[in-house]
């Protein structure tokens, strides 16, 4: 039964054929899925005889999946990228959001808005409702800080949630792969095409790629290996899980269950969440920290050089506490630069004013701050050396600072109203005072003769014993020995300049000086002439601010000699440290004593009446401030600080300021209407920080802002362009593989048409069938 | 090309999704008028926008500052011209008081005026603006000028002078201590109030405030000085027993001369400096001699050479003193040095027109203290001391020159007060233009072109509904239908 034969195969053939179209037709939205097609193939030819060969009809040899790997990689790879830069988006657009200053009462907003009311108190600082003002903005921008701050925080704890949610689906879709291995294995290994099942684990694997980059390598039996970050998760005989994690030192990471090696994800989902954990959100955080740690330093380290209004402290307690780094029991006894100051402190030096209330008068004490030698209880002990207050550390590491009753204390850098105390300008009593610098060039066996007050001469000798080298001789050696060899007579050394001065004042007090043995005389660059003391000593006043930026130190020196307000032409010279003559100041007899003359940078200095004389060296030394605290110990204890917290999270208003509008240290010279202190504060505002790579505050905080947005933007273009490349990508794998219903459709009609024509042909065997039937009956 | 309908329908979607996106962000920006609402949308333009809000922040700030700067410049100024119409107004009563023959009552009720006047000028140079003392430089918690036990006026500010930030950079000096107003009214000569021709030496004295220079006779020459104790021989004077300690004249010789007539019996008439001639009968010992302009001078006429007609030249020693210097001899020089041990001033005197004895009142150059000048005045117009009224008018009339300088130096400060506050008005409008350019950068940085923005928005509205009808139009085909 030839005939019937070929009809009945062919017919299931086309049969097959329809049901394959409408297989495709009803898959034409699965996502992954690849038309299918069957393979006709004509049935083997059956010889007839006579040479001649009759086909016996079609068979349907194979359901064909129409795919092309080489895109569908493609297609996977672009989807990673996609999927990474998707989650990037969204992840920068939350940061975005916590930024976003553009509406206003954004932390750029409010560190303008501190310095504003700065700005504000400046122009009336005892008013204390502007005082409050101030407070209240700065409680602004602390609260400011640790909103971003906490909201940072909850994007940084977000993340980890965020990344557990990718890796379970990508767990989930690791067993899928895994059984489906089996299943298209099981299916292959009978010679068969596991279509529906590849295409399922098409569709997967597409799907694993936006979460993560993968490697697919095809084993044999349509077995598929899968590696993540170059790791093998899916094998023959199984697969790995991944987890999400933090590392020690607090960074995420994606490892294989069961090992501790970061995976290094490139691509897909999981990329995106850690680039952004890692990149801008650390970087975000690191930023914002930075920013509160150099506003807190540097605001603190104007503040506490200044005066609250009232007057200067009796007390004062620190905020910053060292540690106990050597497990001794107390953090005081550490030194400085071990005990972890979140603020370091550096070597320099801290000038303490402490003023009488009375009277009004201060004077001003320097001390030197070494954090490699110096220890919290050797800072409290050099305080309590200067007369009036006194200084305890206790174990906890605090630092409190007392006045005696009647006095205050505070660490301005005002001008020492009296900077020539001993008189060594016009001094009432007979002085000689070196021109040359030391070390002195002596010479063993020099020797010169002292008169004092008219008396019989002493002999000072050089000799070895006294002198370390005398060739090289200080000033400090040179006076031991005048004031042990010489009655009457006493040598200082000031601003490394010998200072022989009579004990007697007024007129009557004389000093001559003569060389006895070689010549002293010069290489000391003392005068030889006869020296008399004054009835009237000079009293020198000096005020103002110093507007320098770098603290430096006047030397006055009388260029002449004469009567002050009376002498033609008196002068005296101003020098400052480096020896650059900054001023000249006329005293003749154009200058009514007592008046104020201004020097330089905002000192002025007033002369009273009295005679002053260059011939012996007349001078005195003004130190003038631009930081009182060049070792940043103020700062860095937290003595009069007005921020605490040493990060984003933990800034804060501190105890000193709290609650207390009076306490702002608004001034220098510790009057009321002195604001040169806020003055100084606001200067901050413009000034390049050099913690913030060169920013200023709000420019600093602009480009942490400002890096976001373009990152925002950055990869919102990225996004675009690889949505566009990979949606190019999809239409050209549908190009191959999507279903095209219409052409679907033109097969039913045309299988349909076939499938007719043929059951025909078997309508015809089976009648010519049943006419040979009839005829054999 | 083989298209599917799975590509028909993605592409429809992916571009009905970009034209609704970009429907979206024009819909936003036409809405809330603004460019970008999302650093992201434009970073270059936020970075901007903010800082150009900083700075319009901080612009406020200083107009904040000006208006406070305004309000004490206005505080300040309107004290001092409340003082300055005071000072018109009792200058006039002072100038009543100043002529010779005012009852002294009459001064008294001027000293009265003055005195009030003081309290008002006390008042006002303490006047403060929001608890705060426009006059105290920075000290302005407390009452800048204040009574001492004494009496004077003391100064308890400061002479700081604060400024104020009231624009980018600019810091506006603000305040005038009240020392520079009040107690620094202008320099001035060093000055002698007396009649005994004492004037101020040629190098500067040194000395501060006030105190007296006293001049005393010590003893009188006549003429050649070679009769008796220092008598002329040609007309046989000797000055009379008392003339040491009685003579008020003082000078060198040549300054005072008398005018002698003797009789042949001995009597005669003598006068000096041609004042009013006295008779004598040849055995005064001790006769008084006053000169034209009060100077006492004793002679003993005894020995008078009979017969004389002429004029015998004096010559007179004596000594000053200031404050606790101690006599020293008067040398007649035009710049005798006198030092006061106690305070080290060196005073330098003119005392080469020296006439008479008595006392000058010194007064210092330098700094001069306007509470100082009305207090002189008081003391002048209540207690003449042994002044005579025309002298006492002398002393007031030289006061006023320092109540003048007083009244300048307040005017001064006016004028500084006035230019400082033009200087504001300059600085507000340089301020007000920055803030306005600010404006403008941020609008033009942010605000949306809302014209642009509609007819963008109207376009892609056209696009959206072209895209659906496309859409909708293309998906009803298939071949299915003409099947």
């Amino acid at each position: 039964m030839l005939g019937l034969e070929l009809g009945v195969q062919s017919l299931l053939a086309y049969r097959l054929a329809l049901s394959t179209s409408a297989n495709n037709i009803a898959n034409a939205n699965t996502p992954g899925y690849s038309r299918q097609r069957v393979v006709f193939s004509p049935n083997s030819t059956f010889n007839v005889g006579q040479g001649l060969q009759i086909g016996t009809g079609v068979q349907a040899l194979n359901i064909e999946r129409i795919t092309d790997e080489f895109l569908n990689t493609r297609v996977r790879v672009a989807q990673q990228s996609l999927g990474r830069l998707d989650i990037q988006t969204r992840k920068i657009r939350t940061l975005e959001n916590v930024f976003n200053d553009l509406g206003g009462a954004g932390l750029q907003d409010l560190i303008g808005g501190f310095f504003n009311s700065v700005r504000g108190l400046s122009a009336s600082p005892s008013d204390l409702s502007l005082r409050t003002a101030t407070l209240e903005s700065g409680t602004s921008l602390t609260t400011g800080f640790k909103g971003i701050s906490n909201r940072v925080s909850s994007i940084e704890r977000d993340l980890l949630t965020e990344l557990r949610g990718p890796v379970d689906d990508i767990n989930t879709h690791l067993a899928t792969l895994h059984e489906l291995n089996l299943s298209v294995a099981s299916v292959e290994l009978n010679g068969g095409t596991a279509s529906g099942l590849r295409d399922q684990r098409s569709a997967i694997l597409t799907d694993l790629g936006r979460l993560v980059d993968i490697d697919v390598i095809e084993r044999d039996l349509g077995k598929i290996d899968v590696l993540v970050g170059g790791r093998l998760v899916v094998h023959r005989s199984g697969f790995v899980p991944l987890q999400a994690g933090l590392s020690d030192d607090g960074n995420l990471e994606i490892s294989a269950r069961g090992s501790s090696v970061p995976l290094s994800i490139r691509d897909g989902q999981l990329a995106g969440l850690l680039e952004f954990g890692e990149g801008i959100l650390k970087k975000t955080r690191s930023d914002l920290d930075d920013l509160a740690r150099n506003l807190i330093f540097e605001v603190n380290r104007q503040h506490s050089t200044g005066i609250p209004l009232g007057g200067g402290f009796r007390t004062l307690a620190s905020e910053y506490r060292p540690e106990d780094a050597d497990g001794s029991g107390s953090a005081a006894d550490d030194l400085l630069s071990e005990a972890n100051l979140d603020f370091p402190v550096t070597a320099g030096s801290l000038y303490v004013s402490v003023a009488d209330d009375e009277t009004g008068t201060f004077t001003r004490t320097k001390i030197d701050i070494d954090p490699t030698t110096q220890s919290l209880e050797d800072v409290a002990s050099a305080l309590s050396s200067i007369d009036n207050i006194s200084a305890t550390a206790d174990s906890t590491g605090r630092l409190f600072i007392r006045s005696e009753p009647g006095f205050r204390f505070d660490f301005s850098t005002r001008t020492d109203p009296n900077p020539d105390p001993s008189r060594s300008l016009g001094g009432s009593a007979a002085t000689l005072s070196s021109a040359n610098s030391f070390p002195a060039s002596l010479s063993v066996g020099d020797a010169f003769d002292l008169s004092v007050d008219g008396g019989s001469a002493q002999t000072i000798t050089i000799s070895g014993a006294d002198f370390a080298d005398p060739g090289n001789a200080t000033a400090e050696e040179l006076a031991l020995v005048i004031n042990r060899d010489s009655v009457g007579v006493t040598a200082t050394v000031e601003s490394n300049r010998l200072v022989i001065r009579s004990d007697t004042d007024g007129s009557s007090s004389t000093l001559l000086l003569t060389d006895v043995s070689g010549s002293p005389s010069s290489a000391l660059g003392l005068s030889t002439a006869t020296e008399t003391g004054s009835d009237q000593a000079v009293t020198v006043t000096a005020e103002g601010l110093f507007s320098g930026n770098r603290n430096d130190e006047f030397t006055f020196t009388a260029s002449s000699s004469g009567r002050i307000g009376e002498t033609d032409g008196l002068q005296i010279e101003v020098r400052n440290q480096a020896g650059d003559l900054i001023s000249v100041l006329d005293v003749g007899s154009d200058y009514t004593p007592g008046t104020n003359l201004n020097v330089a940078q905002g000192i002025a200095v007033s002369f009273g009446p009295g005679e002053i004389s260059s011939t012996s060296g007349d001078f005195f030394n003004l130190e003038v401030l631009a930081d009182s605290d060049t070792s940043n110990i103020l700062a860095s204890l937290g003595l009069n600080n007005f921020f605490s917290g040493t990060d984003a999270k933990t800034i804060e208003l501190s105890n000193q300021v709290l609650d207390n509008p009076a306490a702002i240290a608004a001034s220098l010279n510790g009057n009321s209407g002195d604001g040169s202190n806020l003055l100084r504060l606001l200067d901050l505002e413009g000034t390049s920080i050099e913690g913030l790579s060169g920013f200023t505050f709000e420019g600093f905080y602009g480009t942490v802002s400002s890096r976001i947005g373009f990152e925002g933007r950055r990869t919102d273009q990225l996004f675009t362009t690889q949505e566009t490349l990979h949606q190019l990508l999809r239409q050209e794998r549908d190009q191959v593989s999507g279903v095209s219903i219409d052409e679907e459709t033109l097969n039913l009609v045309q299988f349909q048409q076939t499938f007719e024509a043929l059951t025909r042909y078997v309508q015809a065997v089976n009648e010519t069938t049943d006419q040979l039937l009839t005829i054999l009956n | 090309m083989r298209v599917t309908q799975g590509v028909l329908f993605q592409q429809t979607l992916s571009n009905l999704q970009n034209t609704l996106f970009r429907l979206t962000e024009t819909r936003e920006r036409a809405l809330t008028g603004k460019n970008f609402v999302r650093p992201s949308q434009d970073p270059v333009g936020s970075s901007r926008l903010l800082n150009a809000q900083s700075e319009s922040r901080r612009i406020s700030q200083y107009l904040d500052n000006i208006g406070t700067v305004r309000s004490f410049l206005t505080a300040s100024t309107s004290s001092l011209q409340n003082v300055s119409e005071s000072f018109t107004e009792i200058r006039g009563q002072i100038l009543s008081a100043a002529s010779g023959n005012v009852p002294p009552e009459q001064r008294t009720v001027v000293a009265e005026a003055l005195k009030q006047f003081l309290a008002e000028l006390v008042g006002q140079a303490n006047s403060s603006i929001q608890g705060q003392h426009v006059f105290a430089g920075t000290k302005t918690g407390e009452s800048p000028f204040t009574f001492n036990s004494q009496g004077e006026v003391e100064y308890n500010g400061d002479s700081t002078t604060r400024s104020v930030p009231v624009g980018p950079g600019l810091l506006l000096p603000v305040s005038l201590s009240g020392d520079s107003i009040f107690l620094d009214a202008g320099s001035r000569e060093l000055i002698l109030e007396g009649t005994t021709g004492a004037a101020s030496g040629r190098t500067q004295s040194s000395g501060k405030g006030t105190t007296f220079l006293d001049l005393q006779h010590s003893a009188t020459f006549l003429g050649d000085e070679g009769f008796g104790a220092g008598g002329d021989t040609l007309s046989g004077l000797v000055p009379g027993s008392s003339s040491a300690t009685g003579d008020t004249l003082l000078g060198p010789s040549g300054t005072h001369s008398v005018q002698l007539s003797v009789n042949l019996d001995g009597t005669g008439t003598v006068s000096l400096n041609n004042g009013v001639q006295v008779s004598f009968d040849g055995t005064e010992t001790d006769l008084e001699i006053e000169g034209s302009n009060g100077e006492l001078l004793h002679l003993d006429v005894t020995q008078a050479v009979a017969g004389f007609q002429g004029t015998v030249a004096i010559r007179s020693e004596g000594t000053l003193s200031i404050g606790d210097s101690g006599a020293i001899p008067i040398t007649y020089s035009d710049n005798q040095e006198i030092l006061d041990p106690t305070t080290g001033s060196r005073t330098f005197i003119d005392t080469t027109s020296l006439r008479t004895t008595g006392r000058e009142v010194v007064t210092y150059a330098g700094s001069l203290d306007t509470f100082e000048v009305i207090q002189g005045l008081i003391a002048d117009l209540e207690s003449p001391g042994d002044l005579s009224p025309s002298e006492q008018a002398d002393v007031i009339r030289s006061r006023l020159t320092d109540f003048d300088r007083a009244t300048d130096s307040i005017r001064n400060a006016i004028a500084v007060l006035g230019s400082k506050s033009a200087r504001l008005e300059a600085i507000e409008t340089h301020v007000q233009d920055v803030d306005l350019n600010l404006q403008s950068l941020v609008s033009d940085i942010h605000d949306a072109d809302v014209t642009q923005v509609i007819l963008e928005l109207s376009q892609l509205e056209g696009v959206y509904q072209a895209s659906l009808q496309i859409g909708s139009r293309t998906f009803g085909l298939s071949l299915i239908d003409f099947i």
